[in-house]
C-alpha cells in the first residue's frame, strides 16, 4: 500500500532523510517514533507530496508519488486523510462545513454527504457540536473534527503527525483509542509521535527515526 | 457542473458574509471607483453636448454686393451645396435684411430707421455647419471665390479665432476626460487587486488546508473570483443609488439656489435627456465593467498567490 525506496531528501544541502526503506501493508498501525527533528515530519510531507524527495520513490496506493504533476495531486490527497497536530481546520467553517467540506471536492450530493458527516461526526462523539466553529470547541473536540475529516472520504491511509501533541495526556489517549479504533475496522493507520507512553501501551509495529535514518522496524515498545 | 457552481457560490457568499469588514472595504473602493467614473463620464459627456452646440450654432456668413446679380447669388449657393458639408444655407434677401434691420433700429433709433435705403443693405447667406472642421473648409472656399470675384462678394463674417478656440477646447476636454477615466481604472483595477490580495492573504491557512485535503486551484480560485465580481456588481449598484441620491437632494433642496441658475447659463442649448432607457443601459455597462474589473483582478490576485 505504501511504499518507500531508497527515499533520500536533503534540504539547504543538509540531509534530512537518509535511505528511508520501508512499506506498510493494507490494515496495520504503525507508530513512526524519533526525537524532533529526526525527520518524521518529512516522511508525511513526502507522502502527500508537499515536498518533493530528492532521489529514491515513493508508491502508494497505485500513485508514483514522484512522478505525480501538479494537476493530479489534489486527487492523491483525497485518498490519504492527514491529521496534523496543529488540527488545520478551516476557522471560519462549522464542524460539520469543515467535514463536509472533504467530501463536496469529490462529486457527492448533498443528501450524501449530510448522510455520511453525521455518522462521522456520531462516530468521534461531536454529533451535537455541528454548528459550532473551531474556536468554540476544546483542543480535543477540534482534534476529532479533524480525525472526521480525513476518515469521511474513506481514505486508504490515515496519516496522524503528532496528533495528541498539543493535548492534555488524558484527552490525548482518547484521540489514540479513537484511531485505534478506526484501525480495527480496516483503516490503515500511520502515526508520527515521540509519545513512548502511548508507543509502549499500544504494542504495534514501530519504525524509528533517527538523523534522517530508519533505526528500528519492529513490534513493540519504544524507550526515547 | 450545476453541483459545484452551487457550492462555489455557496463559498461565495461565507466569504462575503465572514468576513464583513473586508467585504464593506472591497464594496467601498468599488464604489468610488465607480462614482468618479460616472462623474467624469457625465461631465466629459455633457461638456461635449455644450461645446458640440456652440459648434453647431457658429455660421459664416457671406455678403454680397447690393447690385450682385441674382444668377452669381445662385452659383455661389450651388457651389456651397456641392461639398456636402453644410446643414443649412440661409438666404437673408435686401428686403429680409431691411426687415432685420429695422426692427432692430426702431427700438433703438428710430430717425436712423427711416433714413436707410432698402438698396444699401447687402444680401447674405447664414451658412451653418454640424461641426467646426466643415465650417473651416466652406470657408476656404468662400474666400478663393471672394479673391476670384469682380466685386460681387462683398465680405465674409468668420470668427476664425472663435471657432479654433472651440475647436481645440472640444478636442482638450474630450482628451483630458478619455485619459482621466483610463488613469481612474487602472488605479481603481490595481486597488482592487491588493484588496483582493489582503483578502486571500487572510484566507491563507484556508487556502493552505483545503489544498492539503485535496482542492484543485480551480475550486480554490472559484469563490474568490465569484467575490470580485460580486462587488463589482455591488459597487456599480452603491455608485448609482448615490449619484441618484445627490441629484435627488440637489432637485429637492437646491433647486432654486444651484439648479436654476445653472439652467439658464445654459439656456438654450438642448439639455441632453436622460431617459430610463438610457440610465438603464448605462448601468448595464457599468455593471458588465464592473464584472470585469471585479473578476479579472481577483483572478490575476489568487493565480499570484496559488503560483507561489
Amino acid at each position: 500500500m505504501l511504499t518507500f525506496k531508497n527515499v533520500y531528501k536533503e534540504y539547504k544541502g543538509k540531509t534530512v532523510l537518509d535511505n528511508i526503506n520501508f512499506h506498510i501493508d493494507e490494515g496495520e498501525f504503525v507508530f513512526l517514533v524519533g526525537h524532533s527533528g529526526a525527520g518524521k515530519s518529512t516522511v508525511i510531507r513526502l507522502v502527500i507530496k508537499e515536498e518533493n524527495l530528492t532521489s529514491g520513490s515513493i508508491h502508494f496506493a497505485g500513485y508514483d508519488i514522484e512522478k505525480l504533476n501538479k494537476k493530479a495531486l489534489p486527487y492523491l490527497r483525497r485518498e490519504i486523510g492527514v491529521v496534523f497536530q496543529d488540527f488545520k481546520l478551516l476557522p471560519r467553517k462549522t464542524t460539520f462545513e469543515n467535514v463536509s467540506f472533504a467530501l463536496e471536492l469529490s462529486d457527492h450530493t448533498n443528501r450524501e454527504i449530510k448522510k455520511s458527516v453525521d455518522y462521522i461526526l456520531d462516530m468521534v462523539g461531536l454529533s451535537t457540536k455541528s454548528k459550532m466553529f473551531p474556536h468554540q470547541l476544546s483542543g480535543g473536540e477540534r482534534q476529532r473534527v479533524a480525525i472526521a475529516r480525513a476518515l469521511v472520504n474513506n481514505p486508504h491511509i490515515l496519516i496522524a503527525d503528532e496528533p495528541t501533541g498539543n493535548l492534555d495526556p488524558l484527552v490525548g489517549w482518547d484521540i489514540i483509542q479513537l484511531l485505534n479504533k478506526i484501525n480495527s475496522w480496516g483503516t490503515t493507520v500511520l502515526m508520527a509521535t515521540h509519545a513512548s507512553d502511548i508507543v509502549n501501551s499500544m504494542q504495534k509495529r514501530v519504525i524509528a527515526l533517527d538523523e534522517g535514518r530508519i533505526i528500528r522496524d519492529s513490534e513493540g515498545g519504544y524507550n526515547e | 457542473m450545476m453541483l459545484k457552481l452551487e457550492r462555489v457560490l455557496k463559498y461565495t457568499y461565507q466569504h462575503i458574509i465572514r468576513n464583513g469588514w473586508l467585504s464593506f472595504a472591497s464594496i467601498a473602493i468599488m464604489t468610488l471607483t465607480f462614482f468618479v467614473i460616472s462623474i467624469f463620464s457625465l461631465t466629459v459627456y455633457s461638456v461635449n453636448v455644450v461645446l458640440h452646440y456652440y459648434e453647431s450654432k457658429s455660421q459664416i456668413i457671406l455678403f454680397f454686393n447690393p447690385n450682385a446679380p441674382a444668377s452669381y447669388i445662385s452659383a455661389v449657393k450651388k457651389d456651397i451645396e456641392n461639398t456636402h458639408r453644410a446643414t443649412e444655407i440661409k438666404y437673408v434677401s435686401k428686403k429680409q435684411a431691411f426687415v432685420n434691420f429695422e426692427k432692430t433700429l426702431k427700438t433703438q433709433n428710430p430717425q436712423l430707421a427711416k433714413a436707410v435705403d432698402l438698396n444699401a443693405l447687402p444680401p447674405s447667406y447664414e451658412i451653418s455647419t454640424n461641426n467646426l472642421s466643415n465650417l473651416e473648409y466652406i470657408a476656404g472656399i468662400l474666400y478663393k471665390l471672394k479673391s476670384q470675384s469682380k466685386g460681387e462678394i462683398n465680405n465674409i463674417l468668420y470668427f476664425k479665432s472663435v471657432v479654433q478656440f472651440l475647436k481645440k477646447a472640444v478636442s482638450i476636454i474630450t482628451s483630458i476626460g478619455i485619459g482621466l477615466i483610463v488613469f481612474l481604472s487602472i488605479i481603481s483595477f490595481v486597488i482592487i487587486i491588493i484588496t483582493v490580495a489582503i483578502t486571500i492573504n487572510s484566507h491563507s491557512e484556508e487556502i493552505e488546508i483545503m489544498k492539503l485535503v485535496g482542492a484543485t486551484d480551480t475550486y480554490v480560485s472559484g469563490p474568490f473570483i465569484f467575490e470580485g465580481a460580486f462587488y463589482g456588481i455591488i459597487g456599480v449598484f452603491a455608485s448609482s443609488i448615490i449619484l441618484y441620491l445627490i441629484f435627488l437632494v440637489l432637485n429637492t433642496y437646491y433647486r432654486e439656489s444651484v439648479i436654476l441658475p445653472l439652467l439658464s447659463f445654459f439656456q438654450g442649448i438642448p439639455i441632453p435627456q436622460y431617459s430610463p432607457l438610457l440610465i438603464l443601459e448605462i448601468i448595464f455597462v457599468e455593471v458588465l465593467l464592473g464584472i470585469i474589473i471585479g473578476s479579472i483582478s481577483s483572478f490575476i490576485a489568487i493565480s499570484r498567490y496559488l503560483k507561489k
